[in-house]
Parts: C-alpha cells; sequence; structure tokens
C-alpha cells in the first residue's frame, strides 16, 4: 500500500474510532502512532516519541491554555459575570427584550476575560436565566439566547480554540486575537438584531424592564471595572506588545484572583474547584494536541493531504466556493464533533488546498483569516440543534425546558451566524483589518 | 458529543484511594501552574518597573507547564473528561455501548503505557546525554522525572478504568 492509501485509511479508522467512543485524543495517537511505524518502521516511532510528549508539554506558547482557563475558572469564582450582567440591565434591560440584549452584551463582556464558550454558557445562565423567567421571558427564546450569547466567549478573545491554531499553523496569537475583535463584535451585534426582530415578531415573548435613572446606569458601571481592567490589561497588552499572550494570560489570571481575594469569594474551596476544573479541561486539551501532533506527523509523512490539495484544485471549483465547502463541513461536523479535535484533524488536510488557491491574499492573511473563519463555522457547530454541545450545558441548568423549546429558539440565531459567515468570507478586511494585515 | 463519562463515585475502596491520589496529583499541579502564573507575573513587573526582566524564564515556565499538564492527566482520566462523541449510543442498546466503552478503555491503557514507556526512555537519553536548558542549566531529566511520576498514576488509573468497564459489561451481559 502506497503512503496515500495508508493516510487516507487510517484517516478513515481515526473517524471510525471517535464514532465509536474512544476518545478523540486516544483515537488519533493510535491511528497517527500505527500509521507513522507502517510508513516510517516501528524503531522511527518508537524514537520519535521519546522525546515528543514532553516536547509538547513542555511548550512555552501551550502553557497560555491553562492560564486562560484559570483566569476563566477565577472570573466565575469571582462572580464578575454577575456584575457584567447587572450593569448591562441596568443600560439596556428597558429596552423590548432588553433583559435578553442584557444577557448577550454580559456574554460578550464575559468572553472577554474568559476564552471558554462552555464555561461563558454556565456561567451566564446561572445569573440571567432566572432573571428571564422571573419577567415571564418565553423559555424557548431565553434558553436560545444562552445558549448563543456564551458562543462568545470563543469568538471574543482570549479564545482557547485561537491559541492552539495559532501554535498548531505557527502564527501570532496576538495577531489571531485582535483579528477576532471585529467578528466578535459583529457576532454580539447579530445575536442583539436577532433579538430586536423575535421580540418585535411575538410581543408577550420578552417584556421590558423599567426604565432607571442615569444616576444608576453610571453607578453601575462600578461593577464592571474588574472586566475593564482585566480586558485592557491583557488584550490591550498583548496588542500593544507590552507582553507576550503567555505572559498576558499569567497576568490576567493573577489580577482576577487578587480581585476574587479582595472581595472575600475566592476562599480555599473556590481555589480548590478552579484548579480541578482547570486540570480537568488542561488535561483533555493537551492530549488532543498531543494525539493531533502525532497524527498530523503520520499525515506529513503519508503525503495525504498534498495529494488530496492536487486533485481537488485539478476539479478546478472557484476558490470562495471551495473555502465555503470547508466552512460547511466545519458546520455539520461541529454538531457531533468536538470543535477543536476538529480543527486539529482537517487544518492538515485544508491548509495546503487554501495555500495553493488564489484568494487574492497573502499567505500569512489567509492563515489568519481562515483561522476565524474556522472559529465562527465550529461555534455554530456549537449551537446547531440537535446535538450542538451549548445546548446540553444550557439543558443543564434549564432541565424543566425541554430540548426542543431550545432548539426552537436557538434557531434565529443561527441564521444570523450564517448571514455573518457570507459577510466574513466575502470581507476579509473585516478579521485583517486590526492586526495590521490589510 | 461530551466529554467521556460519568467519572462518578468509585465503588470500592481501591477506586476511593485512587481518587484522592487523582485529586491530590492534579492539585499540585495546579500549585505548580500558579507558580508558573506567579513567576509570569513578577518577570512582567520586574522587567517594566526595574527593566530587568529574569535570564531564562521561559525554561522556568516550559518545566513548570510539562509538570503540571502531566499531573493533570491522571485526575482527567478518573474524571473521564476526555472529549468522546456520543453518538452510536443513540443508535444501539445499552450493552453495545458498554461493550464498546470497554474496548476504547483497553485501548486507551494500551496507547497510554506506550507514551509512559517512550517518556521513561526519552528520560534516561536526557540523563544520560546531561541535556540541561540553554540559560539556566537545569537538567532536563528533573522535568522528565516530574511528567513520568504522574503519568504513571495515569496509566494506573487507566489500568482501573478497565476494570470498572469490564465489571459494567459483565453486570449489563
Amino acid at each position: 500500500m502506497d503512503g496515500f492509501a495508508v493516510g487516507a485509511s487510517l484517516f478513515v479508522v481515526t473517524l471510525a474510532l471517535a464514532g465509536l467512543r474512544v476518545p478523540i485524543a486516544i483515537a488519533m495517537l493510535f491511528s497517527g502512532g500505527l500509521g507513522y511505524a507502517l510508513l516510517a518502521g516501528p524503531a522511527a516511532f518508537l524514537d520519535v516519541m521519546k522525546s515528543l510528549t514532553y516536547e509538547r508539554f513542555s511548550s512555552y506558547s501551550l502553557i497560555v491554555i491553562p492560564l486562560f482557563v484559570l483566569m476563566g475558572q477565577f472570573a466565575t469564582k469571582a462572580r464578575i459575570n454577575e456584575a457584567l450582567f447587572d450593569s448591562a440591565r441596568a443600560w439596556i434591560g428597558h429596552w423590548r427584550g432588553g433583559l435578553a440584549m442584557a444577557t448577550v452584551g454580559g456574554c460578550a463582556m464575559f468572553g472577554a476575560i474568559c476564552g471558554s464558550s462552555l464555561a461563558t454558557a454556565a456561567t451566564m445562565t446561572q445569573v440571567a436565566l432566572p432573571e428571564m423567567s422571573r419577567r415571564g421571558y418565553d423559555p424557548s427564546f431565553s434558553t436560545g439566547v444562552l445558549a448563543a450569547g456564551g458562543t462568545l466567549g470563543i469568538l471574543i478573545p482570549p479564545s482557547v480554540i485561537l491559541v492552539i491554531y495559532a501554535i498548531y499553523t505557527e502564527q501570532s496569537i496576538g495577531a489571531l486575537f485582535i483579528a477576532a475583535v471585529i467578528p466578535g463584535f459583529l457576532a454580539a451585534l447579530g445575536y442583539m438584531a436577532v433579538i430586536a426582530i423575535v421580540v418585535r415578531l411575538k410581543g408577550g415573548s420578552a417584556p421590558a424592564d423599567e426604565r432607571i435613572g442615569w444616576v444608576q446606569r453610571v453607578l453601575s458601571l462600578r461593577g464592571i471595572w474588574s472586566f475593564a481592567l482585566i480586558f485592557g490589561l491583557v488584550i490591550g497588552g498583548i496588542y500593544l506588545g507590552w507582553f507576550s499572550p503567555t505572559e498576558g494570560a499569567g497576568v490576567g489570571a493573577s489580577v482576577i484572583a487578587l480581585i476574587g481575594l479582595a472581595g472575600g469569594r475566592l476562599g480555599w474551596h473556590e481555589l480548590r474547584d478552579s484548579l480541578l476544573e482547570t486540570a480537568k479541561t488542561t488535561a483533555f486539551i493537551a492530549l488532543i494536541l498531543l494525539g493531533a501532533t502525532v497524527f498530523n506527523a503520520f499525515l506529513a509523512l503519508s503525503q495525504l493531504p498534498v495529494t488530496l490539495a492536487e486533485l481537488i484544485l485539478d476539479l478546478d471549483v472557484p476558490p470562495l466556493l471551495l473555502v465555503a465547502a470547508m466552512l460547511l463541513l466545519y458546520v455539520v461536523f461541529g454538531c457531533v464533533m468536538e470543535s477543536l479535535s476538529m480543527i486539529l484533524l482537517t487544518i492538515p488536510v485544508f491548509l495546503p488546498i487554501l495555500l495553493r488557491i488564489d484568494l487574492g491574499l497573502s499567505e500569512a492573511q489567509i492563515l489568519v483569516w481562515f483561522g476565524i473563519m474556522c472559529l465562527t463555522a465550529v461555534e455554530v457547530g456549537m449551537i446547531t440543534p440537535p446535538f450542538g454541545l451549548n445546548l446540553f450545558v444550557i439543558r443543564a441548568a434549564a432541565r424543566d425546558v425541554p430540548m426542543t423549546e431550545t432548539y426552537r429558539g436557538v434557531l434565529p440565531f443561527v441564521a444570523s451566524d450564517i448571514v455573518r459567515i457570507g459577510i466574513l468570507l466575502n470581507f476579509p478586511v473585516l478579521s485583517l483589518l486590526l492586526p495590521g494585515m490589510w | 458529543m461530551r466529554n467521556s463519562g460519568d467519572g462518578g463515585a468509585p465503588a470500592t475502596r481501591a477506586g476511593a484511594l485512587l481518587r484522592r491520589a487523582c485529586e491530590a496529583t492534579a492539585l499540585a499541579g495546579g500549585a505548580l501552574l500558579l507558580c508558573a502564573m506567579l513567576f509570569v507575573s513578577a518577570n512582567v513587573v520586574s522587567a517594566a518597573v526595574f527593566a530587568a526582566p529574569v535570564l531564562g524564564d521561559t525554561e522556568v515556565v516550559e518545566l513548570l507547564g510539562a509538570v503540571a499538564i502531566s499531573a493533570f492527566l491522571p485526575y482527567c482520566h478518573f474524571e473521564r473528561a476526555n472529549v468522546i462523541i456520543e453518538l452510536i449510543e443513540r443508535l444501539v442498546a445499552v450493552r453495545t455501548t458498554t461493550l464498546l466503552d470497554f474496548a476504547a478503555s483497553v485501548l486507551f491503557s494500551i496507547v497510554a503505557a506506550v507514551v509512559l514507556w517512550r517518556l521513561i526512555a526519552g528520560g534516561i537519553d536526557a540523563h544520560m546525554a546531561d541535556d540541561a536548558t540553554m540559560f539556566l542549566r537545569i537538567p532536563l531529566v528533573v522535568g522528565y522525572v516530574g511528567a513520568i511520576l504522574p503519568c504513571m498514576l495515569w496509566v494506573v488509573v487507566a489500568l482501573y478504568v478497565n476494570v470498572v468497564q469490564w465489571r459494567r459489561l459483565v453486570g449489563a451481559v
């Protein structure tokens, strides 16, 4: 069997193993290791594995992940989410659907200090769902808002997925973070527009809060100083080159820990919980990265990505249509597959194609732009029924709301996401302007 | 798709003991992560205020990171927090799902054992070659040992999960 056949067969084996309940990281490690041993010899594989695990785990850029995860955990324990929601509510709660918009605003702000979609959805649900229920919001609508709002956790930097994409494609983490700012802002704006449209079409589903005075509104901003400080320090610091993403994550986590300690909200139990949650998240990400490293080394040996790229390029498909097909694949598979492993599995296959088609962009521009497109597409998968992961997070918090209701509530937001993908696809400038790549 | 399992309360004394060992190891890794966090922050402040960054700071962070991440592995697997795709369970009987889970846990153990075996071989190589970091001359074997010890626990957890899954299978069949 030639390299291409081995590559293609083991790619299918990996997907089959993952479908048969083998952890994705182990499926990639197993198939990648087997393929590497078949193509380069067992001795070569065993030799590579001597240093690979330690090198992967001791990578300086990798430690940014547990630090950002820890930062998100500390922010949750310090209950920064409550202040963010309260402040957004004070300013826009009196609009029709204002509580839902405040939820999106709170999610966007929390997403700016937490790199996880699931954590943002779970955390904001605790605060916003009881308030929306109390005000008589339609449960289908409110759970849909929370599922969609949660995705802002990964869309708005810092984002764990972007960090891994950057490590993997050897791009600047800072550039990708900055590139995600406008698309993240557009996402929040799109969700708010959806809320405005839905509440006008279904009048009784989202009653307005009472209007509060300007003094109280300004006073509500006191609660979000910590958010402004951390976001400004971490993202601003990385953007201005004050420090590297790892340093930014370390400083951000330290500052939130100090805020939590000073506010008496970060005691031993909270610290212990934060560390254990960070341990779980970090370990599964690190193992997936190790699996992807072995798997991609094998794919490179097999020449599968290059051969596949040539086959696809021979078809003479318009470049944008090709990119759209890749994104569609992310949306479809994003409904059943974990987003990180899906990106890591597909990037080595997609990149040789992307870098050879004429998109009118330089290699660096393509890598940054496609990173943002990937992120946007997998985030759609996270809220697409029936298996979108965010929907299950909301389900865990809102057990009395049938899943079918949440499915119904989230669909308008999926439509908004698809419109946004179309805009970002056709206007790469929106992703490339801020990192100074346009 | 969700993380791979129920973690769940261990029914046996060995399970309870293993849980405590995993938690303690994860918390020790967490303590190292906190050290890395503080070290990075102190270095930023030192560089900004005194214009004196610590030489070889990345080497310390890399060492702490490698050991911390390794220390997280056993707890993650004990809690079955590794990501799996949950699609087939909607299509097949519970008995089939249990059988698949047992097979997956066996495959996990094999892969984990190979990773540990090669990590030990890498540590021996690093020791024999006297490999050390560039600036601080920290022997690499220190990091390897720090990673190997929790990975040993990781393999023990993988074996324990096999036993648990086997019992479920026997009970389910």
